[in-house]
């Protein structure tokens, strides 16, 4: 167990450090942060010496190592429009975007898994066909357009909930439930096939034989067993939900690190742009290892290849 | 295995429990909340050249002098009380007594002094980003506490329009602070204060009772930096904003049938202009090509049809309240007949291929109007490539110097003087947005830029538009204007340079 997860950890680094090269290289391939701080008409002189004070007239592999060195010690560079330190700034919108992510999550397992369990139970039948197309339809719902209606109506229209920005928990209302709109629809489609796979297995016909009512077996007996790859996917789809909420944060101006990337990739604000992507992907490489590790412990009969 | 469960449920509870957080009530104020497409990136004012940020820092810090809203070309006394020329090179202020920045050190001429070292670069710190607005200025010298005298090297026509751009920063806490320290703790003498600034959501500004100007009628403004425009526009008739900034056209119905808001625009400072790279490719350096492909675009119908009327047409790259604006020339006939023959006179009846750089989502329908001029161009013979860009690449290419044929881009003008276009645009030199080479132009430009005399200013400018309106080094389109939601509950009308200003409104 102890080498596995040590490999798994190192695979975990390789990972990142591919990503810290990939991020670097893209950001400075299609634009310059000075040219986006001055205006058009700023003279050449001004954007050199700007450039040089930025240190950006280095070649990029010097500027890599120095990146990485600094990096490797905790420092992520000074974001160039703010001024302040690139980490710290996204560091502060991490609370925000977790808590997005986390209540889309929590929003799209509770519906996503009541609606696979009845689609399962009332295979074929009616209930079934009702969850499929509504998914289906859920599926093909861009996020962004969904926010937007979602703020249309229940902001503009009937004025209940706010339509942007983060001041208490009816701010987090709608883009949670634009952004858990992607996570149900997984969920209820993983829970559904699941259930019926598991619901007719011999446990489950030996469990109705005893004469159990079928909640006692629908719930306590194939929920169990028919959960453990909805487990997987939850993990996943945090990973999904973070990019997600990368476009939900800009409809509802959200403060968190997506809409920070967001505005930083378009001024080129490179030191923003590094931190907020190597946070995201540490986070999304870590929850990877954490799912792989918690579904060994969820189900001792999975050993470890 | 049940046991491990619940333990997995318990955490994703407890952290969804995490997510509840009450929301603060709200204090009885008198407030507006401005909708911007983003955030202040500095709230030291000479550390910035954006439009939102320097809306922020308006609030906290006076210049000497401000443009009139309603006339533009105008002057209004804020720190400065009087100001004269005395000689060519040099304007004599009088500053209004009595006047404290936000942190208690006074106001008066060594304070102005301070501010223009700072931008000259002769204070400790680096240049600040602003600067190079201020490179005709020789420097300042404190003639009494109240007086102060600001001198140029050259006669410069537009520094008083440089001036009110120059907002006045404490000498003693500037100094204090460094170079950052007015981002966290700023200080000015304008009508209100930070009150608090959470990036990414919002800034919120307190009223100076005691503001010189005398007291803002609105206690609490509030800006937001919100990217969506669909955002604002729901913020907007929601009842939760009073001011929103760049609405598309097409939102105008919305906003003015809401009931809570209407659209109002001015026309801006900012003209649209389709750049010819005349250095580069032979076809363009003839002149009659570039007179035919002024000919062959309709361009009122592309203000009406594309623009919705949101833009004025203009002969050149100069709008009517401009300085220096020639009342005689008249935008060229839309003929494509005539076209076609100066082409074919100038040897290309069959037209050439053209490549047209144009930035997405940057400019008031850039991309739409610059489809439609492409559209017009293919019409008598211009094979036409429209490369859309995302506006970083744009930037690149342009400073570069590295595009094709032509570009489409609208150039704004905070001085309502085309001195400085002119420059950019159309002098010699290898600036990245000059692509035309003219020695009449550049010898008038040199006059217009070194005279004290503005009558004589304007006379140059006239001639130097009278040129390149016969030598045409672009395809002259039409000046933007600029769309805003305003609140039923607000009194405010837009102002023509962009700044958005709350001391000059009201609640009703």
């Amino acid at each position: 167990m102890r080498r596995y997860v040590l490999r798994r950890v190192l695979q975990a680094v390789v990972v990142l450090a591919g990503i810290s090269v990939l991020i670097f290289a893209v950001a400075r391939l299609s634009g310059n942060p000075v040219d986006l701080m001055l205006p058009m008409d700023a003279p050449r002189e001004t954007r050199v010496r700007l450039i040089q004070e930025m240190g950006l007239d280095a070649p990029l592999p010097v500027q890599y190592v120095r990146f990485l060195t600094s990096a490797l010690h905790g420092d992520f560079g000074t974001s160039i429009r703010f001024r302040q330190p690139a980490f710290r700034l996204v560091l502060e919108r991490a609370p925000a975007t977790a808590e997005l992510a986390l209540t889309s999550l929590a929003f799209g397992a509770l519906i996503g898994v009541v609606l696979g369990v009845v689609a399962a139970v009332r295979y074929r039948a009616w209930p079934d066909n009702l969850v499929l197309g509504a998914t289906s339809v859920g599926q093909s719902l861009p996020a962004f357009w969904v926010g937007i209606l979602l703020a249309l109506f229940f902001g503009v229209q009937l004025g209940w909930l706010p339509v942007s920005g983060r001041e208490g928990f009816s701010s987090l209302i709608l883009p949670a439930l634009s952004l858990g709109l992607l996570p149900v629809v997984s969920i209820s489609r993983l829970t559904r096939s699941s259930m019926v796979d598991v619901l007719r297995q011999d446990f489950v016909r030996t469990a109705r034989a005893k004469g159990l009512v079928e909640s006692a077996v629908v719930y306590r007996h194939a929920l169990r067993n028919g959960l453990l790859p909805v487990v997987t996917l939850l993990g996943l789809q945090l990973g999904a939900l973070l990019s997600g909420a990368v476009i939900t944060e800009q409809v509802f101006a959200w403060p968190g690190i997506g809409r920070l990337a967001v505005d930083a990739i378009q001024n080129r604000d490179y030191p923003i742009v590094q931190a907020a992507a190597l946070v995201g992907s540490t986070f999304i490489v870590a929850i990877n290892l954490l799912v792989d590790f918690v579904y060994t412990w969820l189900d001792p009969r999975i050993r470890l290849a | 295995m049940t046991y491990r469960f619940g333990v997995f449920a318990v955490v994703l509870l407890m952290l969804f429990a995490v997510a509840a957080v009450p929301a603060p009530g709200a204090p009885a104020v008198s407030r507006a909340v401005v909708l911007q497409s983003s955030d202040p990136t500095s709230l030291d004012p000479h550390n910035h050249r954006e439009t939102p940020t320097g809306n922020v820092n308006r609030h906290l810090y006076d210049p000497l002098l401000f443009r009139d809203p309603r006339t533009p070309t105008r002057f209004v006394p804020i720190l400065a009380n009087t100001w004269y020329q005395i000689t060519e090179t040099t304007f004599e202020f009088t500053l209004k007594p009595g006047v404290r920045f936000a942190n208690g050190e006074p106001f008066n001429a060594e304070a102005v002094k301070f501010n223009l070292d700072r931008v000259l670069g002769r204070t400790n710190e680096k240049l600040p980003l602003n600067a190079y607005a201020f490179t005709t200025v020789r420097g300042a010298e404190v003639v009494d506490d109240l007086t102060v005298r600001i001198i140029t090297k050259a006669p410069d026509p537009v520094l008083l329009s440089r001036l009110s751009t120059l907002y006045m920063v404490p000498p003693k806490l500037t100094r204090e602070q460094g170079r950052d320290g007015l981002q966290k703790n700023p200080a000015g003498t304008g009508p209100y204060i930070l009150k608090s600034f959470v990036p990414n959501d919002r800034l919120v500004l307190e009223a100076k009772p005691n503001y010189h100007m005398g007291k803002p009628r609105i206690d609490e403004v509030i800006f937001r930096g919100i990217a969506e425009a669909a955002t604002r526009n729901a913020e907007l008739r929601a009842g939760n904003a009073d001011v929103i900034v760049n609405v598309p056209p097409d939102s105008i119905e919305e906003i003015n049938s809401s009931g809570k808001a209407v659209a109002k625009s001015t026309p801006s400072t900012r003209v649209a202009i389709f750049f010819l790279n005349t250095l580069e490719y032979p076809q363009l350096k003839d002149r009659r090509v570039r007179q035919a492909l002024n000919h062959a675009v309709d361009v009122d119908s592309i203000v009406k049809h594309v623009m919705r009327d949101y833009g004025l047409r203009v002969p050149t790259i100069v709008a009517p309240y401009f300085a220096g604006f020639n009342t005689t020339l008249k935008p060229y006939a839309y003929d494509v007949d005539r076209a076609k023959r100066l082409l074919a006179e100038a040897g290309y009846p069959n037209g050439f291929d053209m490549e047209i750089l144009v930035p997405q989502g940057r400019y008031l329908l850039g991309v739409e109007a610059a489809q439609a001029v492409a559209g017009y161009l293919n019409k008598v013979g211009i094979r036409t490539r429209l490369n859309v860009v995302e506006f970083g690449v744009f930037a690149r290419v342009t400073q570069e110097r590295k595009i094709k044929e032509s570009m489409y881009a609208a150039w704004g003008n905070s001085y309502f003087n085309p001195l400085d276009a002119y420059k950019a645009l159309v002098v010699s030199g290898n600036d990245a947005f000059s692509w035309y080479s003219n020695k009449q132009v550049d010898e008038l430009w040199q006059k217009a830029a070194s005279t004290g005399d503005l009558r004589r200013h304007a006379d140059y400018l006239r001639q130097i538009e009278e040129l390149i309106y016969q030598d045409p080094p672009f395809i002259f389109l039409f000046a933007q204007k600029d769309l805003y939601g305003v609140s039923n509950r607000l009194n405010w009308e837009p102002r023509q340079d962009e700044i958005i200003f709350m001391f000059e409104a009201a609640v009703k």
